[in-house]
This record gives structure tokens, C-alpha cells and sequence, in this order.
């Protein structure tokens, strides 16, 4: 199993591609059978899905870092490419783990090539400090007795549209691959800690209190950014993302009319792969 | 001169390219490097059908607004000049008001378009129906009666802060190109007000309802900083029309299509693989 031993973590990894166009992205699960990230490396690119700090098999956390989560992580993120000898690197993360790029983009800058937020957000500032979805998973992890039916209800839809994405792809190895990757889902849900289920790392940015403040720091953001949403994507919101690429500088944001929250990454994964190439060929980022 | 007669009228076009994918767009004038004309070069090697509305150019003039209203006549007579080509289907294309035409061409003749993608156009909000549409349009109209209310000098588009030089070069073009046409609209050129589109929806949700109801594979390709065809109403029209796309930029305006042509090409050929490949 590979694991990157760091000096105050250890961090699970799946390394897909070669050469030193570096792609990584951060999550609490990232399947390793269908993804858009799996493509990207078939496409050039050397790619590491890290596995964040609090989920298994990486290190376990049975302490609340409160608000310094993110910056954690997206430190544990630089510190992984230290660990591989890499210096600058694309960066791309899906809600959450956009939420670890955001963080990059104002505390590491200098490592970052460009920045690929999938249904990122960041969340609206409205005074909640933790977003509903979350919530939803903290409170069913506070029983057993709550958590299986919620894992199973968690991932049943999400099983639903491999089984689509299955039967409407022509190849064989695709089919295969979608199946594993629902498989995968569902087994990492069900059978998740306590201690990471009821991780809260709140929303991004959680010591900025208001839009007006949000707005000012995506402003100060110069990393060449590509932003990726669905319409009807109730947790990060279109809405948002609009927010967002109007305040960062030279951004650009594709939003697809059928995509919701979950549905983007497996549905659209092409797409977003073709929108991430196009935009680095245009930007001449390689 | 290349004219074709529909409907009663003469309507002037140029066509550029061979490509089995065929293009119409229509606008009051195209530039000779407008960007549908891009579309016919490498890589997208389109046919580009770029025809001049009724109403302008070397197009039949009119002295007084059609009953029907202006986009919905513009519309029909792009449909009768595909069916005068032989076209069963096209993608159609179109910036700004050429867009306008767009939207009322896959409300009424959805079948004959293949594809559309709008260009800085969508929709105009609900509260503009019956008043000033933009400013631009508002100085044009009145200098049919009274010229001095165009000042050619006046660029009346916001222009997104850049030190790239191939963009200010363009820019440099494009009001160059601006002054020229506007000096040489006649009276009747001037004195076109296609109003909104849609006006028969009065309210932001009507408006909602006939976009949600399109079937044809929509693109959007917006200026994040553009002031007369908002990112807002673009995200009103892209979140309403079933399966559609929408592209924002955010270091561009209302000229996305004059200062990144390169970029809309892109946007373009990508968008129609994915309906050809049945992805869309």
C-alpha cells in the first residue's frame, strides 16, 4: 500500500502517469478505477490522489484542529510534494478538496501551476459556520445505529449512477471500472471511523467571516484557475462559483445545466477532462 | 454580390469554407475577421454562412419595424434562407443581437438548428421590455433624426483592464471598425430598435419557462464584466435551458468575440464534437 511517511503524518497515495507534469489532488476518498484525475494521467500528466489526514488509511485525527484544517491539509499537500521531489504542481480537489486548493492558492501560492476547483465553491458566507451537508453526516455519526442506514442511503444514488454510466458505456474495461469504483464508494462510507465521520473542518476560509472579505482574498489569487459546477448543484452553488470567478483574476468557469454535486465528477468526467486540457494548452501552462 | 430573396426580401451573405459542419450566423454587419468567419479556417474547417439582416448593409432596408417584430422576423428569414441553401439542419451562431436571432430561431424552427451557441446574448432582463435595451442601442436610435447624438468618439462598451498587446491591438480594430459603421449607418439603419427578446414573457419566471423548454444543444459563452448582456441573465438562461453549457471569462466584456476569437473557436469545436459524440 503506498504511503508517503512525513515528518508528523502519513499519507495514503494512488500515482497514476509519469514525467514531471505534476497533478495532485487531496480528498477524504478517491476511487482509483474510474476518475476524471485517472484520465488526466493517460493524458500526460503524473498524477497523485492523496487520501487527506482524518481518513483511513492515512494517519487517523481524534483531536478538532477547529479552523485550521484546511490550511492543515493543504500544508500536508506541500509537504507530500517536498516528500516526492516535486516543486510546482496543478492542483485540482472536488468540494472539500477544492476547498484544500483555495487554501493553497493564498498560503503556498508559489506551488502552484494552475488550479482546477471541481463543485468548489468556496461555500457562501451566511453566518453557518459548517455546511448542511456535513452536518447531516457529523450528527448520523454520533450513533451506530444512525450511521449504516445513512452510509447506505449516502451511496445508493451514487451506486445508481455507476450502474448508468455502466450500461450506457461501450467499453468493456469502462463498465468494469465504474462498477469497482461504486463498490469502492460505498465500501469506504460504510465503513468509515467514527473519529472521521464526525470530522467538522467547517467551511473553507473559516476565519473569514463575510462575502465582502472572501471576495477581497479571492481577489488577491493570481493562479492561472479553471473553475467546474453544476447548475443544479445545491451544496456548492453555482451561485457561488459565479462569485468566485468574478473576483479571481483571469479565471474561467464552465457550469453544466445537468450536473448536480455528486453527478459532475462520474458524469461530465470527460468533459472535464477535455476542459482542463484545453485550458492549459490555451494558457500555455505546459 | 451574393443575395438570396425570401420572404419578399433581398438578404446579402457571404459564405466561407467547404466543411461538411455548416455554420449560419447573422448580424447588422460582420467585419471581414469576425469570428464566425474563424470557424471556416483551421482546425474547425466549417461552411460559414455570415448573412446581413434585413434591415441593413447591403440587406433590403426597411423604413418602419415589421408587425411581427423584429428578432422574430429576423429569424424567420434565416430559416428560409437555409431552406434556399438546401440545408436540412445548421448550427447557428450569433454575437450579441446576431444571438438575439439565435434565441428565436431554436424557440420557433428548433428542428432545422443543429446547434446553437450564443455569444454575449443572452435573454435581456425582464425590465427592459419596452424601454432602452442599452444605451448603445438608445444613441443609435436617436441619431436617425438627430446625428449630433452620436458622438463616433463615445466606445460605449466596458473594456476589461489588459496589457496584452494582441488584445489592445484588436481593441484598437474594433473601434475603428465601430466608427466606421457607425458614420455610415443611414438614417433607416439607425432607427432599428429589435427591442428585447422573448417580449411576450413579462416576468423574469415566463421568461424561464420558454427557455427551459428548448431542446437544442445550447453553448454560452460569456463576459464575466459584460454590462450590456450580463453574466447574470446568462446565468438565468443557462440554468433554465436543459443540458446546456455555459462558459464565463472572467478578463472579458461585451468584445469577447473581437478580442478572443481563438478562444470561441476552441469553445465551439469542442461543444460540437460533444454533439456529434451524442454527449450533449
Amino acid at each position: 500500500m503506498p504511503i508517503a511517511k512525513l515528518k508528523n503524518v502519513e499519507l495514503y497515495y494512488d500515482e497514476f502517469g509519469s514525467g514531471d507534469a505534476y497533478f495532485i489532488q487531496a480528498q477524504q476518498f478517491t476511487n482509483n478505477k474510474l476518475h476524471y484525475t485517472i484520465d488526466l494521467a493517460n493524458r500526460g500528466f503524473h498524477v497523485f490522489n492523496i487520501q487527506i489526514r482524518g481518513y483511513s488509511p492515512s494517519t487517523l485525527v481524534y483531536e478538532d484542529l477547529g479552523e485550521a484544517w484546511y490550511d492543515t491539509w493543504a500544508q500536508d499537500v506541500c509537504d507530500f510534494a517536498d516528500f516526492m521531489g516535486i516543486d510546482r504542481f496543478f492542483y485540482t480537489g472536488y468540494s472539500h478538496g477544492a476547498g484544500i486548493g483555495w487554501h493553497l492558492c493564498l498560503n503556498h501560492p508559489e506551488r502552484l501551476r494552475g488550479f482546477f476547483p471541481i463543485v468548489g465553491g468556496p461555500h457562501k458566507k451566511d453566518g453557518q459556520e459548517t455546511g448542511s451537508a456535513r452536518m447531516n453526516t457529523i450528527r448520523a455519526a454520533e450513533n451506530p445505529e444512525t450511521w449504516k442506514p445513512y452510509a447506505e442511503k449516502m451511496t445508493a444514488a451514487n451506486t445508481e449512477m455507476y450502474k448508468r454510466i455502466a450500461a450506457r458505456a461501450v467499453d468493456e474495461e469502462v463498465k468494469q471500472a465504474a462498477m469497482a469504483a461504486a463498490e469502492q464508494y460505498r465500501n469506504f462510507w460504510i465503513n468509515m471511523p467514527k473519529e472521521s465521520a464526525v470530522l467538522n473542518p467547517r467551511k473553507p476560509f473559516p476565519r473569514i467571516r463575510t462575502e465582502e472579505t472572501l471576495i477581497e482574498a479571492l481577489r488577491t489569487i493570481k493562479i492561472p484557475t479553471l473553475m467546474i459546477g453544476g447548475m443544479k448543484d445545491d451544496i456548492s452553488t453555482p451561485e457561488d462559483m459565479v462569485r468566485s470567478c468574478k473576483a479571481v483574476e483571469n479565471a474561467k468557469l464552465v457550469l453544466y445545466e445537468d450536473a448536480t454535486h455528486g453527478s459532475l465528477g462520474p458524469e461530465h468526467r470527460l468533459e472535464i477532462v477535455e476542459d482542463i486540457m484545453q485550458f492549459v494548452r490555451q494558457r500555455n501552462l505546459r | 454580390m451574393p443575395i438570396v430573396k425570401v420572404n419578399g426580401i433581398e438578404l446579402y451573405y457571404e459564405k466561407y469554407g467547404f466543411g461538411d459542419e455548416v455554420v449560419l450566423s447573422a448580424q447588422q454587419r460582420f467585419s471581414e475577421d469576425a469570428y464566425p468567419v474563424k470557424l471556416a479556417e483551421r482546425p474547425a474547417e466549417y461552411t460559414v454562412y455570415n448573412v446581413t439582416l434585413r434591415g441593413y448593409g447591403q440587406s433590403t432596408h426597411l423604413f418602419e419595424a415589421p408587425a411581427k417584430g423584429w428578432y422574430p422576423t429576423w429569424a424567420e428569414d434565416i430559416y428560409a434562407f437555409s431552406r434556399a441553401m438546401n440545408l436540412d439542419s445548421f448550427i447557428y451562431t450569433g454575437v450579441s443581437h446576431g444571438a438575439g436571432v439565435g434565441w428565436q430561431l431554436v424557440s420557433d424552427f428548433p428542428d432545422a438548428v443543429k446547434a446553437f451557441i450564443s455569444v454575449v446574448g443572452a435573454p435581456h432582463p425582464r425590465e427592459r421590455i419596452g424601454g432602452v435595451t442599452s444605451k448603445a442601442m438608445q444613441r443609435m436610435n436617436e441619431s436617425a433624426h438627430k446625428p449630433e447624438a452620436l458622438d463616433a468618439d463615445d466606445f460605449p462598451f466596458y473594456l476589461v483592464p489588459t496589457t496584452d498587446e494582441r488584445r489592445l491591438l484588436r481593441r484598437a480594430q474594433l473601434k475603428q471598425e465601430f466608427q466606421e459603421r457607425l458614420t455610415s449607418f443611414s438614417p433607416e439603419e439607425r432607427a432599428i430598435h429589435p427591442g428585447v427578446i422573448f417580449p411576450e414573457a413579462r416576468t423574469e419566471e415566463e421568461l424561464v419557462a420558454i427557455l427551459s423548454g428548448i431542446k437544442v444543444p445550447t453553448l454560452l459563452l460569456c463576459g464575466m464584466f459584460d454590462e450590456l448582456s450580463t453574466a447574470e441573465t446568462a446565468f438565468v438562461a443557462a440554468k433554465a435551458i436543459p443540458k446546456s453549457k455555459a462558459v464565463f471569462y472572467q478578463d472579458h466584456s461585451h468584445t469577447l468575440a473581437s478580442e478572443a476569437p481563438e478562444r470561441l473557436i476552441s469553445e465551439v469545436t469542442r461543444f460540437i464534437d460533444e454533439v456529434n459524440q451524442g454527449l450533449v
